[in-house]
């Protein structure tokens, strides 16, 4: 059989994108249902919450909680990406994380730069760099983190 | 006298014009001396290998980061993206299935930074006379096995989770800081000593890291490569005995006969055997029926050569590596 390791290849290989192509497929609906089961859950705790305490939700939007952990205004802050500084500029409003956005990041490389910016949501979101980095882009990750990390020393309350 | 006279008339007619075809011109290296040509060889692989070398040395990480990627989500029951990595992976294994392993011959920094040592290794032996012990050809073939099994190593790693908890041990991270000027290196001296030892290794071995030890290669190998523009030899045409392609192939490939779908997935396409085979007899699969007297594609033509690495580039460019 001389074509034998060719064709056992070609097999090999169909299987393995089939069998990702199927995971893939399987996993996002799951992943959907469960989003969609979750979501159920939290309206109908809160049609229950509303009924009983409504004068909590209203001391809720208040402007004078102590929400935010930072001076409201623009800071800039650097660190060491892979290949070079980043340089990062985040915004502060409300005492919260609202922004941050990377003013130069010259020393990377497009592709791990392109997988490290996609931590910047979750920065905003969670509040906090302590985060995870990007797999695979650690460097440029870190660079990131640590810039806004950098720039909020300026802003700490 | 007459001896004189004799000596002189052969110049005063005009000297026969070869009838030159497009494809001469196209392969023009062929009319030089055979020295010549291989010389000309070395230096357009030197150069295309340095180009790739400066501008983008992060192609090889980039895809096996897709490698680890593609293992880390499904070990993770995440839905894999299609990321920049995965995109990397799957057009360079496409580009491999096509051309077989071009990059690693001509495109992978890690791989050229191998060939340099080992060209500066054997400068040095040449000069002051002393030979290093060459492993054996048998354990060379036993030791590409090894390659596998870091390629598992990693995989089973990155779907056990367990992958992203290790740092600092990696001697890519360590070759690439290096190469982008970043020497804070205090968190890898682990992965610099194994890079310095890899190093040694690629001096005193051809090809060391790529052939035992590549992850990326171990996958590169795997891939179903078509015949198109594999190399083969007619087998019937080739001297009696003679194994001149296999004693010049860095990874000690016996080439398959034409005519059959064999896969050498250990062959970097560095193209030294078709320049060293005293029939020339060395050719791809696209025109490995073509009648006695015509030209053949060996895979070491100049122009094939820039071609591929041109089209490496950009897709490379077009991908963002």
């Amino acid at each position: 059989m001389k074509n034998k390791s060719f064709l056992l290849r070609l097999v090999s290989l169909v299987v393995i994108v089939a069998a990702l192509l199927a995971y893939n497929g399987v996993t996002a609906s799951r992943l959907e249902a469960e989003e969609e089961a979750a979501q159920a859950v939290a309206s109908a705790l809160s049609n229950a919450d509303t009924s009983t305490v409504d004068s909590g939700s209203e001391g809720d939007s208040t402007p004078t909680e102590p929400a935010g952990l930072y001076k409201d205004g623009t800071y800039e802050g650097e660190a060491q990406g892979y290949g070079g500084p980043v340089r990062v500029s985040v915004v502060v409003s409300g005492g919260n994380i609202t922004s941050v956005a990377v003013l130069s990041h010259s020393g990377e490389d497009e592709a791990y730069y392109s997988m490290a910016e996609k931590i910047i949501p979750n920065v905003i979101s969670s509040q906090s760099t302590a985060v995870d980095t990007a797999s695979g882009a650690t460097f440029s990750s870190n660079g990131i983190l640590n810039a806004v990390d950098k720039a909020l020393e300026g802003a700490v309350n | 006298m007459a001896r004189e006279l004799k000596k002189v008339t052969p110049a005063t007619p005009p000297a026969p014009v070869p009838n030159r075809t497009f494809s001469d011109y196209l392969n023009f290296e062929e009319q030089l001396p055979k020295k010549k040509q291989k010389q000309v060889r070395t230096w357009v692989r030197t150069a295309i290998q340095v180009l790739f070398f400066l501008f983008l040395p992060s192609a090889y990480s980039s895809a096996f980061n897709g490698v680890k990627y593609l293992f880390t989500q499904v070990g993770a029951g995440a839905v894999i993206e299609w990321t920049p990595f995965v995109a990397i992976l799957v057009v360079l294994l496409v580009y491999t299935i096509l051309f077989g392993r071009f990059f690693c011959g001509y495109a992978c920094a890690f791989g050229s930074l191998g060939d340099w040592l080992f060209a500066l290794q054997k400068y040095i032996a040449k000069k002051t006379g002393k030979k290093p012990k060459q492993l054996s050809r048998t354990t060379a073939k036993s030791l590409a096995g090894v390659k596998y099994v870091v390629l598992t190593a990693i995989v089973v790693l990155c779907f056990t989770g367990l992958y992203g908890k290790l740092t600092g041990w990696n001697p890519w991270d360590a070759f690439s800081m290096l190469h982008a000027r970043n020497f804070r290196l205090g968190k890898h001296v682990v992965a610099l000593v194994l890079l310095l030892l890899l190093m040694v290794g690629m001096a005193f071995e051809e090809r060391f890291f790529c052939k035992f030890l590549c992850p990326m290669g171990a996958v590169f190998s795997l891939m179903p490569t078509l015949p198109f523009f594999s190399l083969f030899r007619t087998r019937k045409d080739c001297l009696n005995k003679c194994s001149a392609c296999t004693k010049v192939c860095p990874a000690d490939i016996e080439l398959p006969n034409s005519g059959t779908l064999s896969v050498r997935g250990e062959c970097f396409q560095c193209g030294r055997c078709a320049g060293g085979c005293p029939k020339t007899n060395i050719h791809c699969g696209v025109s490995g029926k073509t009648e006695k007297g015509k030209r053949r594609l060996k895979g070491n033509e100049l122009w094939f050569v820039v071609l591929r690495a041109a089209l490496l580039l950009g897709l490379f460019l077009w991908l963002g590596v």
